[in-house]
C-alpha cells in the first residue's frame, strides 16, 4: 500500500462519507468539522491531487450551476483501491490503539 | 444591486496559480463559499475571507507546481531547443549582441569596484584614518596633509581612544648594492606601521622596523637589486644627496603594495633614522610629518578625537606663524583615494579620475540596456512568425500559462546562453581594458562578486521576462479562428518596437558620435602647440651648480644646440604662490629657470625682452609673464609695472621685463593660470635641459648617458625626454578614445543586427503582399519604399534626438575630462549621420535584394 498522508487521510475518509456529493466546498465543511478547525482550500486541493495521482480517489466534473457564477463542479469519489485503502487504514488505526481506550479513560 | 462577485483582483491572482485545467471548478468552489459567507453575514466579510483564503494557500500552490511541473518544464524545455535550433541565425545573432553587451557591462563593473577598493585589503581598514589639516586661504580651504613631528607623540599619550599612531616621512636618494645603483624613494614610518596597516612581512624578522640598521624592502625592490639571491642580511648602501652614505642590511620583505593601495611603499626604514638621514630634528614643531596615520579603537568615537586634536593646533601655529593651521582633521582611509585631489603635500597615489570610473560604467550599463532592447524587439518580432503555432496549441487545448512559460522558457535559456557566451568573452575583455591604463590591476572573482553575479542574472530574468512575457500574454489573447483565418495581424512593428527602436538608434548614434569627437580630440591633443618645444629636449636631474658646469664642459658635441639650467620643470616642477598687484591678491605659478632655459625651450616672447645673463639686476628682481596674467590683471603695457611676492619668508618685489604666449605648464587637465618666470641662482639648479637635433634622439641619448656615467659614476642616470612628461595626457586621452571607438563599433553592429532581424521578419510577414505587388508590376523601389519607409522615419527621429543628446553628453564629459579640447563642430554629426544611414541601408537592402530574386509564384503557392 502506498502510504498516506494525516490530510491525505482525513480527505479521504471525508470523501467516503460524503457518499457522491464530495467536492471542494463540501470536502472543506467536513473535515473543518471533523478536525475542529477552518482548513484552506489551498490545504486541501494539493493533498487531493496527490491522492486522485495514487488513484485513490477519481475526479468527474458536474453539469455547470447557476449558483457558482456558471461554473461546473469537479466531483470525487473513491475507487476502489481507494476503499480498500481506507480499510486498511482503518485496521492499521485499529492495531494502534489497541488496549489504550482504557488508559485513556483514566 | 448587491454585490456578489469575489473581488477581481483576488480573483485574477488565484487564477494565476491554478492549473489551468483545474481553475475553473476550483474558481467555482472558491466562489461557492463565498456567496454563502456573503449571504450569511455580509459581502465585506466574505471578501476579507476571500482575500485570506487565497493569500494563505499561494505556498500551497506554489508546493503544488513543483509537484506537477517537472514533466511540463521538461517539455518547455524541448519545444524552446527545437525553435532556437529552426531559427539559428536569429538566436545567433542575439547571443552575440547580448553577450558582447554583457561582457562589456562586466568590464564596467570590474572598473568600477576597483575604483571603490582602493585600500580595502587592510584589516582595520574602517578604523584607519589619517590626520590631515586644513588652512583658510582667499577665504578657500586648502588642505594639507602635514602634521608637525612631535604631535604623534603626544596626541598617542593624551587623546584616549587612538591604538596605534605612526607618522610617514618621505625622502629620496641613490641606493647601491654591487654594481646596481638606482633612485629610490625612502619611507620613514615608526614602528606602529605595521600594526596598522597589514603589510604582513612574508621574509625576515617581524620586528624588523625596530632594528636602526635594517630596512624592510618590497619584493619588486629586492627583484631589482638581487634577482633571484636572497635579500635578507644583504647590505644595501644608501645616499639621500649623493654625498653622504649610510650602509643598512635588509631585514625584512613584504609584498609590493598592491595598485589599490593609497601608500606606496618602496625602502621602508626607522623614523629614528630620520633625523641623521633627512638631517632635521623631529621633535621641533616647525617639521611636518608628510602623512600620519592612527587606529582608533573601535569603540572610539572619530568625532571625539578630531576634537581633541584641536588642542595642538596652538602650539602648532606658534611654530608656524607663516603656515596656520585652521582645523586638524580625520580622513578614513577609505576615503584618500577619492581625495588625492584635493590634498597638498601628496604623501598618496591617487585614485583613479573620477571620467574613469563614471564614464566606463555609464557607457556599459547604456550598451548593456540597449542590447536588451535589442532583444526585446527581436523576441517580439519573432512572436508573430509563430501566429500559426499558437494558433494549433489553443486549438488543441493549450492555455495561457502554457503559452507564457513556452515563451519565457525559450527566452531565458537564449539570455542564459549570452551570460555563458558574455563571461568567457569577459575573460578577455577585462585584461585588455586593464592594459589601457597605468593604475588598474583589474581581477574578476565571480565568488566573491555577488553583487554583479545578482545583478546580471536579475538583468537577464528581467530581459526574459519582458521579451517573452509581452507577446504571450497580448498573443495568447488572441482568438485561434481568427488568427487561421488571417485576420489577426500581429508583429513586424508595433507601438513598443518603434519606441525602442527609436531609442536604440538614438544611443547608437550618440556613442558614435561621441567616438568621432573623442578621435579628434584625440588628434587635436597630439597635436596641440604647447607654447615652446617639447620634441627635442633631454632633461637630466642634477644637484646645483657643480654639476650643471661639469655637464656643460663635458658634453662638447656639434649635435648639442644648448644646455640650460633651472630650479623649476615646464610641465612637473613649480610654486603656485601669492601676489599683490594694485593691492589685489592673485595666485600664480613662478617657474624658478635659469640661463639658457628661456631660449633652449624656445618660449614665444610677446613684449619686452627675456633674462639677460649679464645683468645681476636681473637675478631675483625681474620677471616674465604670461598672457593670462596680463588678462587678468587687466594692464595694456604690463612690461616695466611691478608685481610683489607676498607668500616666501620674504617678500620681493619683482619688475616685469617680458611677456610670454601662453604655455601649457600642467597639460591639458587644467587651464592655464597666471604664470611666471624669474631667474635663478646658480647653486639651484636642479635640471639640466639638453637640446640637440631631432635627428640624432637615439645616438644622443646613448651618448648622454656614457658621459654621465664618466662623470657620475656612483649617481644612477635618470635622464628623460621633456615630451614624456606631456605624453601622459595624450595616452589617457587615447586610452578613451580606445574605448569609446570599440564601444561604438559593438553598438552599431548590434544595432544593425537587430535592424537586420526586424527587416527580414517584417519582410516574411509580407511576402504574399509583396509577391502580389509583384506580380501587378512593383519594381523592387516601389517594395524598397513599402519596407523601409517607416524604418526611415524612425531612423529620422532618432538622428534628431541623438544629435541633441550628444551634444550635451559630449559637452559634459569634455568639460569634466580636460581644461583643454577640441572644439565641437558639425563634421562628426555628419559623419555619424551618413554612417548610421548607411550602415541601416545596407542591413534592409540586403533583405529587399533578397525579394528581388524570388520569383512571386513559389510564394503564393506556398499555401
Amino acid at each position: 500500500m502506498k502510504l498516506l498522508s494525516r490530510s491525505e487521510e482525513i480527505i479521504l475518509i471525508a470523501i467516503w462519507k460524503l457518499k457522491g456529493n464530495a467536492y471542494g466546498v463540501t470536502i472543506r465543511e467536513v473535515v473543518s468539522q471533523l478536525t475542529g478547525h477552518d482548513w484552506l482550500f489551498g490545504a486541501i486541493y494539493v493533498p487531493l491531487d496527490k491522492l486522485t495521482r495514487k488513484e485513490y480517489v477519481r475526479k468527474f466534473m458536474s453539469k455547470p450551476t447557476s449558483s457558482r457564477g456558471g461554473r461546473s463542479k469537479c466531483m470525487y469519489e473513491l475507487t476502489t483501491e481507494g476503499k480498500n485503502a481506507l480499510k486498511e487504514m482503518k485496521e492499521i488505526q485499529a492495531n494502534l490503539w489497541e488496549g489504550i481506550s482504557d488508559i485513556a479513560l483514566d | 444591486m448587491k454585490k456578489t462577485n469575489p473581488p477581481k483582483i483576488a480573483e485574477y491572482v488565484l487564477f494565476f496559480f491554478l492549473r489551468y485545467e483545474d481553475s475553473e471548478h476550483r474558481l467555482g468552489d472558491y466562489k461557492e463559499s463565498f456567496e454563502y459567507i456573503s449571504a450569511e453575514s455580509n459581502y465585506w466579510k466574505a471578501a476579507r475571507w476571500y482575500w485570506l483564503q487565497v493569500l494563505l494557500s499561494i505556498p500551497h500552490y506554489i508546493l503544488n507546481i513543483f509537484y506537477w511541473g517537472g514533466s511540463m518544464l521538461a517539455n518547455y524545455i524541448k519545444i524552446a531547443l527545437r525553435n532556437l535550433y529552426n531559427t539559428k541565425l536569429y538566436a545567433i545573432l542575439n547571443i552575440l549582441g547580448l553577450g558582447i553587451a554583457i561582457a562589456l557591462g562586466i568590464v564596467g563593473y570590474v572598473n568600477y569596484e576597483f575604483s571603490q577598493s582602493y585600500d580595502s585589503f587592510h584589516e582595520n581598514n574602517e578604523h584607519i584614518y589619517s590626520i590631515n589639516h586644513f588652512k583658510i586661504r582667499n577665504n578657500r580651504q586648502v588642505n594639507w596633509s602635514y602634521v608637525p613631528m612631535p604631535m604623534a607623540e603626544q596626541v598617542k599619550n593624551k587623546v584616549p581612544g587612538i591604538k596605534n599612531i605612526s607618522r610617514m616621512s618621505i625622502g629620496r636618494g641613490s641606493v647601491k648594492y654591487g654594481d646596481n645603483v638606482f633612485n629610490e624613494l625612502f619611507q620613514f614610518v615608526d614602528k606602529d606601521f605595521f600594526e596598522i596597516f597589514t603589510f604582513p612581512i612574508i621574509k625576515g624578522k617581524k620586528d624588523a622596523i625596530e632594528q636602526k640598521d635594517g630596512v624592510i624592502i618590497t619584493e619588486e625592490i629586492a627583484e631589482k637589486y638581487f634577482g633571484d639571491e636572497n635579500p635578507i642580511g644583504k647590505q644595501l648602501l644608501l645616499s639621500p644627496d649623493g654625498e653622504s652614505n649610510y650602509l643598512f642590511t635588509v631585514q625584512g620583505i613584504i609584498n609590493t603594495p598592491p595598485k589599490n593601495s593609497s601608500i606606496n611603499l618602496d625602502v621602508i626604514i626607522s623614523m629614528e633614522r630620520v633625523k641623521e638621514i633627512r638631517n632635521f630634528d623631529p621633535e621641533t614643531w616647525d617639521r611636518w610629518s608628510r602623512a600620519t596615520f592612527i587606529k582608533v579603537d573601535p569603540k572610539a568615537s572619530a568625532k571625539d578625537i578630531e576634537q581633541r586634536l584641536q588642542e595642538f593646533k596652538q602650539i602648532t601655529n606658534e611654530a608656524n606663524p607663516d603656515f596656520l593651521v585652521e582645523r586638524f582633521y580625520l580622513l578614513p582611509l577609505r576615503q584618500i583615494s577619492f581625495e588625492t585631489s584635493n590634498l597638498n603635500g601628496d604623501p598618496f597615489t591617487s585614485g583613479m579620475h573620477p571620467a574613469a570610473i563614471i564614464s566606463p560604467s555609464l557607457m556599459s550599463l547604456f550598451v548593456l540596456l540597449l542590447a536588451c532592447f535589442n532583444f526585446i524587439n527581436t523576441a517580439i518580432a519573432f512572436a508573430s512568425k509563430r501566429l500559426k503555432e499558437i494558433g494549433i496549441r489553443k486549438v488543441l487545448g493549450g492555455v495561457r500559462s502554457q503559452l507564457v512559460w513556452q515563451f519565457l522558457t525559450e527566452n531565458i535559456i537564449l539570455c542564459f546562453l549570452a551570460l555563458v557566451l558574455g563571461i568567457l568573452l569577459a575573460q578577455v575583455f577585462v585584461p585588455a581594458y586593464d592594459s589601457l591604463w597605468p593604475y588598474t590591476d583589474f581581477s574578476i572573482n565571480y565568488f566573491e562578486n555577488l553583487g554583479l553575479v545578482g545583478f546580471l542574472i536579475g538583468l537577464l530574468l528581467f530581459t526574459a521576462i519582458v521579451a517573452g512575457g509581452y507577446p504571450a500574454f497580448y498573443i495568447s489573447k488572441f482568438n485561434a479562428v481568427n488568427i487561421f483565418a488571417g485576420k489577426q495581424k500581429f508583429g513586424g512593428t508595433n507601438p513598443l518596437i518603434r519606441v525602442l527602436l527609436v531609442f536604440q538608434f538614438a544611443i547608437s548614434m550618440t556613442s558614435l558620435i561621441g567616438g568621432i569627437i573623442l578621435y579628434q580630440n584625440s588628434e587635436y591633443i597630439n597635436k596641440l602647440d604647447h607654447g615652446f618645444n617639447k620634441d627635442q629636449i633631454l632633461v637630466l636631474p642634477i644637484r646645483g651648480e657643480n654639476d650643471f658646469d661639469l655637464l656643460k664642459s663635458t658634453l662638447n658635441n656639434p649635435d648639442v644646440i644648448s644646455i640650460a639650467g633651472s630650479y623649476s620643470l615646464v610641465g612637473s616642477r613649480w610654486n603656485n604662490e601669492d601676489i599683490e598687484i594694485d593691492n589685489q591678491k592673485m595666485r600664480m605659478a613662478f617657474f624658478d629657470i635659469g640661463e639658457n632655459y628661456f631660449e633652449t625651450l624656445d618660449f614665444n616672447l610677446l613684449d619686452g625682452r627675456s633674462f639677460n645673463t649679464e645683468l645681476q639686476t636681473d637675478i631675483k628682481n625681474t620677471i616674465i609673464v604670461n598672457e593670462t596674467f596680463v588678462k587678468e590683471a587687466g594692464w595694456k603695457s604690463p612690461v616695466g609695472k611691478y608685481i610683489r611676492r607676498v607668500n616666501s619668508e620674504e617678500s620681493v618685489e619683482y619688475q616685469i621685463i617680458g611677456v610670454t604666449k601662453d604655455y601649457h605648464y600642467n597639460s591639458v587637465w587644467r587651464k592655464i593660470q597666471p604664470a611666471a618666470f624669474t631667474f635663478g641662482n646658480k647653486e639651484n639648479y636642479r635640471y639640466a635641459s639638453i637640446k640637440f637635433e631631432v635627428e640624432k634622439t637615439k645616438e644622443m641619448s646613448e651618448y648622454v648617458q656614457n658621459e654621465w656615467k664618466k662623470i657620475f659614476p656612483n649617481i644612477p642616470y635618470n635622464g628623460f625626454y621633456q615630451s614624456i612628461i606631456l605624453e601622459e595626457a595624450a595616452r589617457i586621452t587615447n586610452s578613451i578614445k580606445l574605448v569609446f571607438i570599440y564601444i561604438s563599433i559593438m553598438v552599431m553592429i548590434t544595432t544593425c543586427l537587430g535592424l537586420f532581424a526586424l527587416v527580414s521578419l517584417n519582410i516574411a510577414r509580407r511576402s504574399k503582399e509583396i509577391s502580389i505587388r509583384k506580380i501587378l508590376g512593383a519594381s523592387l523601389a516601389n517594395i524598397s519604399s513599402l519596407i523601409s519607409k517607416e524604418f526611415v522615419i524612425i531612423l529620422l527621429i532618432s538622428s534628431i534626438l541623438a544629435m541633441v543628446m550628444a551634444y550635451f553628453l559630449v559637452d559634459l564629459l569634455f568639460s569634466s575630462i580636460w581644461a583643454y579640447y577640441v572644439d565641437i563642430n558639425v563634421v562628426p554629426f555628419v559623419i555619424a549621420a551618413l554612417l548610421m544611414i548607411v550602415l541601416a541601408l545596407l542591413s534592409v537592402s540586403s533583405q529587399l535584394l533578397s525579394v528581388g530574386k524570388t520569383n512571386p509564384v513559389d510564394k503564393l503557392r506556398a499555401e
